[in-house]
């Protein structure tokens, strides 16, 4: 009985598009959610940082450093 | 590697390939070895070739995407099925059919061991021209239920489980389906004397 279940729609081809198709859903999909793996990672990182107190970006809009008020 | 080497390699392998060097050719050994099935099993449940097509897509893009977290590597086939049954069940929105049917059945409570053996009879002496023809008669329901039973062997808890229903009423809709496919095998007969 099994194996009479096993044959049903065997005859049936399977659409040659359909490998290419995953493929492209998959590379599309990969990327996307490398993306959104890249911005959580940032989202966490700056987070994790902000929240030491250890913030070592450069000061770029520092009073000191401004040739205008010369 | 090429191809051929793919070839010997055994699913745990491939998949470590995949997951663990990001052999993306691996990804198309995997499709090769269980498109057809899924494919298959997919139209035997939906009935239509081209909605089989779609559900395949899926199946095998979602056990792709998930691959990291199938613990038992050489169990791909077994956890692909599953993933086929839950999409195509989703699709046909059976989840919620199935235990209006379910209710209107009765209570499964005095459901025991299937001991129909006539029906038995009949389906060891179908032709498989006769199933394709009975499958497509059947609602999708009882083709989900026989596919589990008779084409992957699956457990009644894990029929159970994917149906999200108890294992007695599992059972029952087992029965009642092989029921209805050998009613409508005695009604084609009929009509063929």
């Amino acid at each position: 009985m099994n194996k009479l279940f096993e044959k049903l729609h065997e005859k049936e081809e399977l659409p040659v598009s359909l490998k290419s198709e995953v493929m492209q859903s998959y590379d599309m999909v990969k990327l996307i959610t490398d993306i959104s793996d890249l911005f959580t990672n940032k989202f966490f990182k700056s987070t994790a940082v902000f929240l030491s107190g250890e913030d070592t970006s450069e000061k770029t809009d520092s009073i000191e450093n401004d040739d205008d008020t010369k | 590697m090429n191809p051929a080497d793919f070839q010997k390699l055994s699913d745990n392998d491939v998949i470590t390939l995949i997951i663990e060097k990001g052999e993306k050719q691996a990804l198309g050994i995997l499709y090769d070895r269980y498109a057809a099935a899924i494919f298959r099993k997919c139209l035997a449940m939906c009935g239509n070739a081209e909605q089989a097509k779609d559900l395949a897509h899926d199946v095998i893009l979602k056990s792709f995407m998930s691959l990291s977290s199938l613990k038992n590597r050489d169990a791909y086939k077994f956890w692909v099925n599953r993933i086929a049954y839950n999409i195509c069940i989703d699709y046909l929105n059976l989840k919620k059919k199935m235990k209006i049917d379910f209710l209107e059945e009765g209570s499964p409570e005095n459901v025991t061991e299937d001991n129909s053996t006539r029906e038995e009879k009949v389906l060891k002496e179908m032709q498989l021209e006769q199933l394709e023809i009975l499958f497509q008669e059947l609602s999708e329901q009882d083709r989900v239920i026989l596919l589990m039973q008779y084409q992957d062997a699956m457990r009644i808890e894990d029929i159970a489980e994917i149906l999200q229903i108890g294992k007695s009423a599992a059972k029952m809709r087992i029965k009642r389906a092989k029921e209805r496919l050998v009613k409508l095998y005695d009604e084609l007969a009929t009509n063929q004397l």
